[in-house]
């Protein structure tokens, strides 16, 4: 869990606590109390002592005793109960025999107890208990558990796991349970045998061992992690998590995470010294963080390198990078700030490398991004600008002229594990500039747009025409214009406000020739509304194509009447070459361009179907589709499947889901929100040209309300006929240890939409 | 077929507050930067007569497609909001609901630094979506009902 | 106080007292009031039986809506015992008082209750200073139960919960005014 930055004085959240137990009450000081006794009889010796038979209840501030027969002595506020007592202090129920106890400095003993305490909801039986004061006592042969000991219908039932000690001490002010001679069972199997063992009692952030998970993968064989977690300070903590691999030997991996009021950083680990494998060290390690030491400046690192190429193959999962192959390291500094009222603008550097694990294989190559080594800039821009935001014009804007400028130097650098074919490294400065001058109305707008592309380039090795240095500058003027109309309608019987919103781009490009200069960063962009609606076919500085072009498209989109919610969304894009384009990401000679064809619809409340077709009207085939359905009733209950189709190249389908399977709904005692429940959540990506399962991914979780199970299973390709499958399991006894790292997040980040079960707050799914 | 050049917008309040969004949130600037134009002011909770709360605002990626040698082809780029809106006086007027916007983005390692423009063109686009969405609910509200 | 044991016993009330010979009793009716030292008791009717040995036997009737009142000072300067139930005994030779139905009594420090017992019987023995309570369907608790409230050695104050009504004490001998 990244830290978030947060105030000097607000609390670090670092890690996300477990569902909040039942705050105890306030210890309000006793000794103001006044003390009611209740019973059959009772003999009374004034201000000395008082006796008391038959059903005897004792009430002193937040202590509540019952027991059949009890001595008082008035003078120390001692009470001496011989027979069964029960007694109700701070929310605990303590029942026990031969009471004594001091109330005011609530210091005693009873035999034979068992205890609840309200605070973990933890329950256990010992031979003794001695009260140490409001809120410590200790028990002796001693056991505890935050299972239930009775089930529904009153009988008593043994607790799934249970920690018997030889003394056991409860410390509920600092929030920390420490067991002597501790055997932790579970489902009468002895899991953990420890001399000493600590405990948190509460949710506040201790040190102390965090559930360990047990996991198997065909490359490493059997792996064992205990993470251990250190509390290091209010703003820092740590984790260090050792294991084993029956495969591959000893390691660990190590995280520590500090935040402060400007900043917050973190670092993470992973050492195999001896990969009995492959015979050398493998190592991870992963350094990020941010910074705002003033206002305006902004520091930002992330950077990620490992030991190997093989790396991705065998410890994927100790990798944080989404491109498991293609490891960054970024730097980033930005100092923005303002002049006068009308101007932005923001002083910016930046050193991006990368670190690529190549393959020798060849169909698996990386061919290597070029690398900002560095990237330094400024940019400015008029205040104000308003965006177009998507068919919603505020009010009337008085036309008011607006611009920007980017200036900046980038020296591209190739990675070492760059491909001996790729085309040279070089500097460039490039300067972007646009004056727009927009006139927008809530029923219309018009954007006339003039902009300015101008780089200089300078490489080691000579261009394809021999020069070494190069310059061009290519100017764009386009308009943008649309309309905005509205009338109520009905759709499927229900009233509606239906808007209609035309759209027009026009595009003037020269053809300036490019072909010849280096491309660090220029590619074409995906085919969307987006990219029909841009100036430039190519994303980047380095290429913009020539262009006589009018976009035109229009969205049309159904809105309730009573809260605004878009319920339906119709849109269709084309573009109309006035000649052909002499420099374009793909050659087209075709007048009219693809038809893309959006939509999205929510018009039954769990229902959500959104998609985009791109359609070729010549020979009315589709080029590249995306359909998306997704069924989501509630929290934690979310089915998606996704078609994605682009001709001649893949067809894939995507399932996602997260739901509960089986089990009751219920309240436990640990303030759970579900008792004796499964859970599941996964996803299969099923290549329909291949005909097999890609990747696919599956987590259980069983959470009994004072133990959770996860189980997970994944299988990830690594290499075209090898497949890696990995399982992992991790057990967690609640109340016993604070909820740990789950290690299901991989869940988390490959499962749209899912919804992590420790935060359970319902709400109903709608845009 | 019944269609009129749409009308401004009508507010029936004219002071706003945004909560709970993270510390560093584009929703939020785009919110701001488009309420600027129109006759509302931004105002601290208590001074409000609307409190727009977002509790969830997370930007994320998720690899939707990759080759059998771990190389990503196809990124679904998410933007999840969980939002209520409230008068000051806590009184619900729109109940928590859950906003999710995706773009798809396919990518290769050889244009990763392009890509990563088009990433944040398209993240400004959802952006845009998510403000003129909130902001047509807000429209829709009648706090003085 | 120890010495009222030996102080002169006085009666008074609005209606005189009829002397019985045989059985030694004189009762009294109307609004009575007996002192003896620092012991005060008043009821509606009371009977008092002198005993060979000098000493007394009183008792006192009253009604659940106009019970009998005792009071009594403590050794302890500042302290005094004020009690009420529907029939109080008093033997002075036993030293020991007993209260019957709905009995209530508490132990006063400079006029602030310090402890109070309820239950259906109670029996003082202001020589041990000791309270016997009994439970019964006339205790004022619900169920008939017993209760003791202690209240906090300093802090003083009205004990909690205690529903008795406020206790009127009259310093001097005046004709008692009707008890409210």
């Amino acid at each position: 869990q990244a830290p978030t930055p947060a105030d000097a004085d607000a609390p670090l959240r670092l890690i996300k606590g477990s569902a909040p137990r039942s705050a105890p009450s306030v210890p309000g000081k006793e000794r103001d109390k006044a003390m009611v006794l209740k019973a059959d009889r009772s003999t009374a010796e004034l201000g000395k002592s008082v006796r008391a038979e038959g059903g005897v209840e004792l009430r002193y501030g937040d202590t509540l005793l019952r027991t059949e027969a009890l001595q008082m002595n008035e003078t120390r506020t001692e009470v001496v109960a011989p027979g069964e007592v029960q007694i109700e202090h701070l929310g605990s129920h303590i029942q026990g025999r031969a009471l004594r106890l001091e109330l005011d400095a609530f210091l005693g003993e009873l035999l034979a107890p068992t205890y609840r305490i309200a605070q973990t909801g933890g329950s256990g039986q010992a031979q003794r208990l001695d009260f140490l004061g409001e809120q410590r006592m200790r028990a002796d042969a001693a056991s505890y558990s935050s299972c239930p000991r009775v089930d529904e219908q009153g009988q008593p039932v043994a607790p799934d796991w249970e920690l018997r000690t030889d003394r056991l001490e409860l410390d509920l002010a600092r929030n920390e349970g420490r067991a002597e001679g501790a055997v932790l069972r579970f489902m009468g199997v002895p899991l953990l045998a420890a001399p000493s063992f600590s405990f948190p009692l509460g949710d506040q952030r201790r040190s102390g061992w965090l559930p360990p998970h047990i996991g198997a993968d065909n490359r490493s064989g059997f792996e064992l992690a205990v993470p251990y977690y250190f509390n290091l300070a209010d703003n820092a903590d740590a984790t260090l998590t050792p294991f084993v691999m029956t495969r591959r030997g000893f390691g660990a991996d190590g995280e520590v995470r500090g935040l402060s009021p400007w900043g917050s950083g973190e670092l993470q680990g992973s050492w195999l010294p001896h990969d009995r494998v492959r015979g050398d060290d493998r190592w991870a390690l992963r350094l990020s963080g941010q910074a705002a030491p003033w206002p305006g400046l902004d520091l930002r690192w992330a950077t990620e390198r490992v030991s190997d190429d093989d790396y991705w193959k065998d410890l994927r999962r100790r990798i944080a990078s989404p491109t498991p192959r293609l490891l960054s390291s970024d730097l980033q500094l930005a100092q923005r700030g303002g002049w006068g009222e009308a101007l932005d603008w923001q002083a910016y550097a930046r050193v991006q490398r990368w670190q690529v694990l190549q393959t020798t294989e060849l169909g698996t190559q990386i061919v290597a991004p070029y690398q900002r080594d560095p990237q330094v800039g400024l940019r400015l821009s008029s205040r104000g600008e308003l965006g177009l935001l998507a068919g919603f014009m505020p009010r009337q804007h008085r036309p008011r002229l607006e611009g920007g400028l980017e200036l900046e130097f980038n020296r591209f650098s190739l990675p070492a594990a760059a491909l001996a074919s790729q085309s040279p490294e070089g500097e460039r400065l490039h300067a972007l500039a646009h004056l727009a001058l927009p006139v927008l109305d809530p029923a219309w707008w018009l954007i006339p747009r003039l902009d300015l592309n101008a780089a200089a380039y300078r490489v080691k090795t000579p261009l394809a025409d021999g020069r070494t240095r190069a310059d061009r500058v290519v100017p764009t003027f386009s308009i943008d214009a649309g309309l905005a109309f509205e009338r109520d309608t009905a759709l499927f019987g229900r009233p509606m406000l239906q808007s209609l919103e035309p759209r027009l781009l026009f595009v003037n490009t020269p053809y300036r020739a490019q072909e010849n200069l280096p491309n660090f960063d220029s590619a074409e962009r995906d085919f969307n509304v987006e990219s029909l609606y841009a100036i430039n076919p190519f994303t980047g500085v380095d290429r913009v194509a020539d262009a006589r072009q009018l976009a035109f498209g229009a969205v049309s989109r159904w809105l309730s009447p009573q809260n605004g919610e878009e319920l339906l969304r119709l849109g269709l894009v084309q573009r109309y070459q006035f000649r052909t384009q002499r420099l374009s990401p793909i050659p087209d000679s075709r007048r009219f361009s693809d038809m893309l064809l959006t939509g999205a619809a929510h018009l039954r409340d769990p229902w959500y179907l959104d998609g985009a077709v791109q359609f070729n009207p010549d020979n009315q085939r589709s080029v590249r589709s995306v359909l998306r359905a997704r069924y989501n009733p509630g929290p934690y209950r979310t089915v998606s499947l996704a078609y994605r189709f682009q001709r001649d190249q893949s067809e894939q389908l995507d399932l996602a889901w997260q739901w509960p399977l089986a089990g009751r709904q219920g309240v436990s005692a640990s303030g759970q929100s579900c008792q004796g429940r499964w859970y599941s959540a996964g996803r299969v990506q099923y290549s329909m040209r291949e005909s097999r399962v890609t990747d696919s991914l599956l987590g259980l979780e069983y959470n009994s309300g004072c133990w959770v199970l996860r189980m997970g299973v994944e299988r990830l390709s690594t290499g075209l006929s090898q497949a890696n499958t990995r399982f992992l399991i991790q057990l967690e006894l609640v109340g016993l240890s604070r909820l740990g790292a789950n290690a299901l997040k991989v869940l988390r980040d490959n499962v749209p939409g899912y919804r992590p079960l420790a935060s359970d707050d319902g709400l109903p799914a709608t845009p | 077929c019944g269609f009129a050049p749409r009308g401004a917008p009508r507010f029936e309040f004219e002071r706003l507050a945004l909560v709970g969004f993270p510390s560093s949130s584009p929703v939020r600037d785009a919110l701001v930067r488009a309420l600027s134009s129109l006759p509302m002011g931004v105002v601290a909770a208590p001074q409000s007569q609307v409190v727009l709360e977002v509790q969830r605002e997370e930007h994320s990626k998720v690899a939707v497609a990759s080759t059998a040698a771990g190389q990503v082809r196809e990124w679904q780029l998410q933007l999840v909001m969980e939002y209520r809106v409230t008068t000051p006086g806590d009184e619900l007027l729109l109940p928590l609901t859950q906003m999710r916007l995706t773009r798809d983005l396919t990518t290769t390692e050889a244009i990763a630094l392009a890509k990563e423009r088009e990433e944040a063109e398209l993240r400004r686009a959802m952006v845009q979506d998510a403000v003129a969405l909130l902001m047509r609910r807000l429209a829709a509200l009648k706090p003085s009902r | 106080a120890q010495g009222d044991r030996t102080r002169p016993l006085a009666i008074e009330n609005d209606g005189g007292g009829v002397f019985n010979a045989q059985t030694r009793r004189t009762e009294f009716s109307g609004k009575v009031l007996l002192t003896q030292g620092s012991l005060q008791m008043r009821a509606n009717r009371l009977e008092a039986q002198q005993r060979d040995d000098g000493s007394v036997f009183v008792l006192a009737q009253g009604a659940p809506t106009e019970p009998v009142r005792f009071e009594q000072a403590r050794d302890v300067p500042g302290e005094r015992i004020a009690g009420q139930a529907e029939r109080i005994e008093y033997d002075s030779a036993a030293e020991t008082v007993r209260f019957v139905g709905g009995a209530t009594v508490r132990r006063l420090r400079q006029g602030q209750v310090a402890d109070e017992v309820t239950g259906a019987v109670i029996v003082y023995s202001s020589r041990a200073e000791t309270f016997a309570v009994e439970g019964g369907q006339t205790a004022p608790q619900p169920g008939g139960r017993v209760r003791v409230i202690m209240m906090p050695r300093d802090a003083a104050g009205a004990p909690a919960g205690a529903s008795g009504v406020p206790l009127q004490t009259t310093p001097a001998l005046a004709p008692p005014a009707t008890p409210r």
